[in-house]
Order: C-alpha cells, then sequence, then structure tokens
C-alpha cells in the first residue's frame, strides 16, 4: 500500500488538538523521540503534560495535576541552575520575561504573552503553565500575584494567589459614586483568585478582616502614586503560613491561608513618609530574614533603615534592627526584581 | 459498498442531504449518514442544509472517501439500534460478532492510502467532527511513529526540523533516558 507515497509536500500542518490526539496514544519513549522531530511537537508534547516521568495512577483528583506535581518535585536532572528559564516552552520562544514572585526555591514567572503563568523549579528545571484566568480583564501584571509554597509543611503543594485589583484601578475616581469612595479598603471581604497544584484551577478565595481596615477608598485615590513610580509587583512575604503582602508603603496585610482571615498591619512608616516629595520619598519593600518578617525603608537622603516584625497573639512590634546612611540611588532600588 | 446499499435505499426516501466540496462536486446522502458528523448534525439541527451544505475545507477526493467510511459506519449504527427488539440476544449476539468483523476489515482496507491522504482524512474528520473517523486515523499515525527515531518520523512525514542545535541538544539532555 505505502509503496506508493510520494510526499513531496510537507503534510498540511495539524492542529494542536489532533497532534495531542495523536502523540497521546504513545508510551513515553516514542513522545521522547517526537519532542525531537520539530518544535510544534515538542510544543505539545510540553504544554500538554504528555511525558510523565512515570506513568501516575489515575486518582480522583485527576491523573493531570497529580503528573505536573512529579514534575516539579522531581529530583534535579542537572545541577546547573538556568537563570534565564529558557527551559520554559512558552507560545512564544525567546520573548522576554518577568519573575513575579518566587517562593522557597520556586519561582512564577510570567511568559512573553501577558496571560502566561508559570511556576517552575529552576532546580530540576520542571515546569507548570497555569490556566489562564477565567476573567480576562484582569491580566496579572495589574494584579499582585503571590507564590505560596513551603516544602517543610507540605512538600508537594503550592499555591498561587492573585489580589483583586484595588478600585481605583478598576474604575476612574471621576466616576466613583460618594458611596464608593467611603468603601473601607481593604474590604472587610477581600475576594482573591487562588489557583493550587492540587486543582490547578482558578477559585475564588474570600479572606475576612479581622480588626481596622487601613482606610477609605477615598483615602487610597488621595496618596495614589504614580504608576510608573509604583514598582509593576508589590513585594510579599510567606512565613509561618501566612501571606505579608506589602500593599502601600504605610500599610501590610497578613492574609492566613489556613484560617482564611486577614489583618491590615500598619508599617513602621507612616503616611507623609511614602507620599513625600520627590527628593524626600521613602521607598520600601518587605523580605524575609531568617523566620521573620523584615521591613525596609531607604530615604531620599541614604538613611536605610530595617526593622523585624515581632508578633506575639494579636500584638504586633517593629523592632528596629538595623540604621544606616548607604550610597543608592532610587532607580536601583526600584529597578530590582523581588 | 454492495452490503450498505439496500439500508441506505429505504432511508433514501426520508430525507437526503446534498455535500459540496471545495471543487464544487456535489454529493447526495442519507441524513443517517450525513449526521455521523457532528458538525453537520448541528447544521441540520439549525435548520441551515437547504441548498447543500459547502464544504470548503474538503476536496471532492478526500469526501468521497469520508462519505464512503460514512455510510459503512451509518449501517452498523443503525443494525445496532433495531437489534435489541428484533433478535434474541443470543442471535445479536452472533450477526454483531460477525457485523464487528467485517466492519474492522473495512476500516483496515480503508486505511490503505499513502501518507498525504492519511493527514487530509484526519483534517476533514476533525473539521466535520466525526469522531469515529478521528480516532481511527489518529491511532494510525500513531502507530506508524511508534518505536520511530525523529529522523525517521521526519522522513516517513516530510516534517521540516526547524529545532536549533542547541534546542536539540537540550532535549535529548532532558529525556536522555530515552535516546540510551
Amino acid at each position: 500500500m505505502q509503496a506508493t507515497d510520494t510526499v513531496a509536500a510537507p503534510p498540511p500542518a495539524l492542529p494542536d488538538d489532533v497532534l495531542e490526539d495523536i502523540l497521546s496514544r504513545l508510551p513515553a519513549r516514542s513522545l521522547a523521540a517526537s519532542r525531537r522531530v520539530c518544535k510544534a511537537w515538542r510544543d505539545v508534547v510540553d504544554e500538554r503534560q504528555l511525558l510523565a516521568p512515570a506513568a501516575a495512577p489515575p486518582t480522583a483528583l485527576g491523573a493531570r495535576p497529580l503528573r505536573q506535581l512529579q514534575r516539579l518535585l522531581a529530583r534535579p536532572s542537572t545541577t546547573s541552575i538556568n537563570g534565564k528559564f529558557s527551559f520554559i516552552t512558552r507560545e512564544k520562544p525567546f520573548g522576554s520575561h518577568t519573575v513575579l514572585n518566587h517562593c522557597n526555591g520556586l519561582v512564577l514567572d510570567s511568559g512573553d504573552r501577558r496571560s502566561a503563568m508559570y511556576v517552575c523549579n529552576p532546580m530540576t528545571r520542571r515546569w507548570v503553565c497555569l490556566p489562564p484566568h477565567h476573567d480576562d480583564r484582569y491580566q496579572h501584571q495589574q494584579r499582585r500575584t503571590f507564590l505560596v509554597f513551603d516544602p517543610a509543611v507540605s512538600p508537594a503543594q503550592w499555591e498561587v494567589l492573585m489580589a483583586p485589583l484595588e478600585p481605583h484601578k478598576e474604575k476612574a475616581a471621576k466616576d466613583m459614586e460618594p458611596e464608593e469612595r467611603m468603601m473601607e479598603w481593604p474590604p472587610a471581604m477581600w475576594r482573591w483568585s487562588v489557583v493550587s497544584s492540587i486543582a490547578l484551577e482558578w477559585e475564588e478565595k474570600v479572606f475576612v478582616r479581622v480588626g481596622e481596615a487601613a482606610g477609605t477608598v477615598a483615602e487610597l485615590l488621595m496618596h495614589e502614586l504614580d504608576d510608573e513610580l509604583e514598582p509593576q509587583w508589590r513585594y510579599g512575604a510567606y512565613c509561618h503560613g501566612a501571606l505579608y503582602m506589602h500593599c502601600r508603603g504605610e500599610f501590610i496585610s497578613r492574609l492566613s491561608l489556613s484560617t482564611s482571615k486577614y489583618r491590615v498591619i500598619k508599617s513602621p512608616i507612616d503616611l507623609a513618609e511614602c507620599h513625600g516629595g520627590e527628593d524626600e520619598r521613602v521607598l520600601s519593600s518587605i523580605g524575609k530574614s531568617g523566620n521573620r518578617v523584615c521591613f525596609a525603608a531607604l530615604d531620599g537622603l541614604g538613611q536605610l533603615r530595617v526593622w523585624m516584625l515581632n508578633e506575639s497573639g494579636e500584638e504586633t512590634k517593629w523592632l528596629l534592627k538595623h540604621h544606616s546612611v548607604v550610597n543608592l540611588r532610587y532607580e536601583q532600588m526600584t529597578g530590582d526584581g523581588p | 459498498m454492495a452490503s450498505a446499499g439496500s439500508g441506505d435505499e429505504k432511508a433514501a426516501a426520508a430525507a437526503m442531504i446534498t455535500l459540496i466540496s471545495s471543487d464544487n462536486e456535489k454529493f447526495e446522502v442519507t441524513e443517517a449518514t450525513a449526521t455521523l458528523s457532528q458538525t453537520i448534525r448541528h447544521m441540520i439541527e439549525d435548520g441551515c442544509t437547504d441548498g447543500g451544505v459547502p464544504l470548503p475545507n474538503v476536496t471532492s477526493k478526500i469526501l468521497a472517501r469520508v462519505i464512503e467510511y460514512c455510510k459503512k459506519h451509518a449501517t452498523a449504527a443503525a443494525g445496532e439500534e433495531g437489534s435489541s427488539s428484533s433478535f434474541s440476544d443470543a442471535a445479536f449476539l452472533e450477526v454483531d460478532r460477525a457485523f464487528l468483523e467485517e466492519l474492522e476489515e473495512f476500516d483496515d482496507a480503508f486505511l490503505e492510502v499513502d501518507r498525504a491522504t492519511l493527514f487530509d482524512l484526519i483534517l476533514a474528520a476533525n473539521y466535520l467532527d466525526i469522531k469515529g473517523l478521528l480516532n481511527l486515523t489518529c491511532q494510525k499515525v500513531a502507530d506508524s511513529v511508534k518505536g520511530k527515531t525523529p529522523e525517521q518520523i521526519r522522513e516517513m512525514y516530510n516534517i521540516v526540523n526547524d529545532l536549533t542545535p542547541e534546542e536539540e541538544a537540550e532535549i535529548r539532555r532532558e529525556t536522555q533516558w530515552a535516546f540510551e
């Protein structure tokens, strides 16, 4: 029959779904060979996660998330760390990418197209592409996105949390009704989007506030920084099962993932310092030192101060740990990644 | 398709659908045959098949083959539907087995095509949403790829290797186990 084969012209390109249908019928060894045929074949094998390290038994959760977990947490195949994340097979190769967040060795990377986000382990070069958010009004670069992973607590689980848009980013100030301006911020019920390694689907997670709000929407508007002065992302720290989110210079939110409650913690600097003139403005950031959350502030005179957060029950206190004058320009601080 | 003829003629009185290929050839088929395609089934349900169904993605050569497949399998489907009431279980099983064997032979013979035609059939089955045909043709390609080296696969389907040497080296490294 195939003696008559005269395949002179390349065959028409098959749609990805069809190619997936074909390749998913192949055993692992043939799949590995298929990845080397051409880009289109490699991309389908990688993006559709066809090549699992081992045949994972289908479970109630479905085989796919389990496979992805195994991929992500597998032992490193190579010891060199690829800092450019070129091992991720993106929709468009060789484009730029941004590291949005990282946590205990896992990195949240955004793809070339703005909608794609990847959780990857640079050590093992394993990665997972997150599903697109169902509400595409919300692009992750406008929202703050955090990766949460603690191998000591749960070695096989991570979550990506995406904050809702702040009211003034969703609606121009002039279009707001008076009652909208008087709304507390952050709200008593703060609706976030979460995707976990288990479900691999975006879900809503409501954090209920304990204690006072930071202020009202009107105050948020009044003290809004120019967009370009604000870093694309805001820093966060994951510590003791809670996400500390640096909301604005003057306050931090502590979101407990287990209880779905959050509280506002005033930062050690005040509003006046955060929104001073060009030369006086204080740049701030939070981070983690050992097992404690710390807060760093740098003012126009090069004064660097670092505080540690001391928590005992409901009480929170900032302890000044470091105070010095450094020779550093603003741009160097604003331009840095998390 | 002598065996399929008599069944088709009975249904023919009920409803005929005209399919028009990309090169403007017209094919008259029964509704039972046409509705193996989910795409056409939806068009019939929406009542937009008057004056024929244009299929701009399918040539007459491929459409003729697709119809051949659908006729055979539509008869099979009709046989299954009627059987539960008109045959006793034992008799039905016997008929069923014989028919399935015949169908399998038909499918095997149907796939005796060159690889370019095979790809065209896949594209048509995908476009027309004919599950059975898509399954059959995809399995055929998968079987032909199994156990082959990347070079053999490329040669077989005349696929251009657009991977850079660096990318190839990286893939090799990642899945070294498969090339040992």
